[in-house]
């Protein structure tokens, strides 16, 4: 049987492989599709259930309770509270964003070597080669003209006459995209190119074998030798517990369960170092809503369509365009009430642009009663980035000929008009006023040279082990600022192939 | 425990000249779903947060009652000052009411249809056995 999903109390489930792979994301499919095509047996492990598309919910609520990881209760915990959007089924998280696709900058690897003694030595050119391999494999095209909707075009030529130097319609792995708005819910038209519709599948075409609902309790240890993973599954609709199972790795096993889960992993499975769980980072978020004359309707068109890295160096921000459904707008927008339900009247000409910063905070992910537990407080310099985005699109906006902003931090009006943006650039500071969310998670398991800060050395492997190694965002050190779905797929590859050379 | 989240729930989404409002959606089968399958904790936040709304009009309108017993006219203003209190812990309480509502609301065939976007198909809540 080459999946083996929810099993029952009882007998437990045994299974032996070459190689092992925690998680079927980004970083685990990928590390799995290069050891299968070396003629290795895989064992994919992942927590959640395998859904295929026609199996995809199509309402926010069925995305919570059947794609994000616990709903999405997990949040980074520090001045405020940040909620951590991650995924918990095959395919990971790469079933619920925009799958969008930026090569890793150069200024990274540079980044790495300086700061992190993870020598250059080829790697660029490696997991760039890799990148080439991917953006063939999973389709990586432009946003097609049809499917890009009204918001897109608004900040395309918002960003024109702006004179931004960069900007771009998306590349993402998504073929022929119909713009049906539902990357969020997973994209039951079959377009986004998720690794559970190919990556996944061809581990198993190649004689590997996918345990799903089957959250891996810890990585069995022998003498620094990782002999495979033990667990418990977990049935997907009532959460009872099944079977235990575990899975024999006759020669080594990858961890990528997430920068979250991966360091508790590590923590469970006896790892010890003094740095594993820290330099956990992210990309922040924040938005503004522009508000047009004319009907926008952000969730007709593909969910996310433009982006700009222009600004990734000073000071420091990401722009992009996202479509959010109607059963969230509301948490976005302040009040209650007959004045609540006045602004959601205005929903079909909202237009929502966001930002993320290249934050320099770090965090700690933590192993609270087996679950991650991640503190994160963002620091005054990147408040001073995260103001500063708010106000560079809010600026688009209007460029763009909104006739008001919706800046979403308490405190100011709910609502500016363009002789107000001076109130955003003397916002105040404090986390609390503003409405953040984390995307794109780092760290908690870092590579580096030095094995004094890094758990990881830089070929992914954990210090003090022979054979167990994390392919997932867990070993990368740094932020992008750039959408790290290509960056931790090529990564990934990289690690597993040094393995298989 | 219901009555005080059904209760916060519409003050806080009323039905107004701009649209159908939660009441006019199917509330209560939602409410049903959403103790039976969303983790306790959530569960036991969303009735925290509506404890708070009912409890707190003092803080908002001045009257010492609860919000069930306030008028239209306070009710909704307490709505809506209550949202955007200046205490964060305040603020995210609601937030946990706007959220659950906003699921059972946005997702609305009526309310959908006003935001010129189609019905949703049922949520298949299938997955891979073999």
């Amino acid at each position: 049987m080459s999946h083996i999903a929810f099993q029952p109390k009882g007998q437990r489930v045994d299974v032996e492989a070459d190689y092992v792979v925690v998680g079927s994301g980004a970083g685990g499919a990928a590390a799995a599709s290069v050891l299968a095509r070396a003629g290795y047996k895989v064992a994919i492990v992942e927590a959640g259930p395998w859904r295929a598309p026609q199996d995809y919910p199509s309402t926010t609520y069925g995305a919570m309770r059947d794609l994000f990881d616990n709903w999405g209760l997990q949040v980074a915990l520090g001045k405020s509270i940040s909620p951590v959007v991650q995924a918990r089924c095959v395919g990971g998280t790469t079933v619920i964003n925009s799958a969008i696709c930026v090569r890793t900058p150069g200024d990274i690897f540079r980044q790495w070597a300086r700061e992190w003694g993870v020598p250059e030595q080829g790697l660029s050119a490696s997991v760039w080669r890799h990148q080439d391999d991917l953006e063939q494999e999973l389709c990586a095209e432009l946003v097609p003209p049809a499917s890009r909707g009204r918001s897109t075009e608004l900040a395309l030529e918002a960003a024109e006459k702006l004179g931004f130097k960069e900007h771009h319609v998306m590349t993402r792995y998504v073929k022929g995209c119909q713009g049906s708005g539902q990357c969020l819910q997973g994209c039951r038209n079959l377009t986004k190119q998720s690794t559970n519709v190919n990556l996944v599948p061809e581990v198993r075409a190649r004689g590997g074998v996918v345990l799903s609902c089957a959250p891996v309790d810890k990585v069995v240890m022998k003498r620094g030798e990782a002999v495979g993973v033990t667990g418990r599954f977990i049935h997907p609709g009532n959460r009872s517990k099944g079977a235990g199972f575990f899975v024999r790795a006759r020669k080594g096993v990858f961890v990528a369960a997430s920068a979250t889960y991966t360091p508790v992993i590590l923590m469970r499975s006896g790892i010890r170092h003094p740095k594993l769980g820290h330099f956990f980072r992210a990309h922040p978020g924040a938005g503004v809503f522009g508000v047009y004359d004319e009907p926008i309707d952000m969730n007709v068109g593909a969910t996310q369509g433009w982006a700009s890295i222009g600004f990734r160096d000073s000071p420091g921000i990401k722009l992009e365009t996202l479509a959010i459904p109607p059963e969230m707008i509301a948490s976005r927008l302040s009040g209650g009430g007959t004045a609540l339900m006045s602004k959601l009247s205005e929903y079909r000409h909202l237009a929502m642009w966001v930002h993320s910063i290249r934050a320099e905070t770090a965090g700690r992910v933590r192993n609270l009663g087996g679950k991650p537990f991640v503190t994160y407080s963002l620091d005054l310099p990147d408040m001073h980035r995260l103001r500063a985005g708010l106000y560079l699109t809010a600026q688009m906006h209007f460029a763009a000929g909104a006739k008001a902003i919706i800046p979403g931090i308490h405190g100011l009006p709910y609502k500016l008009g363009p002789d107000d943006l001076e109130l955003i650039k003397h916002a105040p500071l404090e986390h609390r006023r503003y409405i953040t969310i984390m995307t794109h998670l780092f760290g908690g398991a870092v590579m580096g040279g030095d094995p004094r800060t890094s758990v990881c050395d830089p070929t992914g492997k954990v210090r003090g082990t022979r054979n167990l190694f994390v392919s997932d965002a867990a070993a990368i050190p740094t932020v992008l600022g750039v959408n790290p779905q290509h960056t931790i797929m090529g990564l990934a590859r990289h690690f597993a192939e040094r393995q298989v050379a | 425990m219901k009555f005080l989240v059904k209760h916060a729930m519409q003050a806080l989404y009323p039905t107004t000249e701009h649209g159908p409002g939660i009441d006019q959606t199917h509330l209560d089968d939602f409410l049903a779903r959403y103790r039976r399958e969303a983790p306790p904790a959530m569960y036991a936040g969303l009735l925290a947060a509506s404890l708070a709304f009912e409890f707190t009009p003092p803080l908002t309108v001045g009257q010492l009652k609860p919000a069930f017993l306030l008028s239209p006219e306070a009710l909704d203003a307490h709505a809506d000052r209550l949202t955007q209190h200046d205490a964060y812990a305040v603020r995210q309480l609601m937030l946990l009411i706007k959220l659950a509502a906003g699921l059972c609301w946005g997702a609305d065939a009526q309310v959908r249809e006003g935001m010129n976007l189609r019905p949703y198909p049922a949520d298949p809540g299938t997955w891979q056995t073999t």
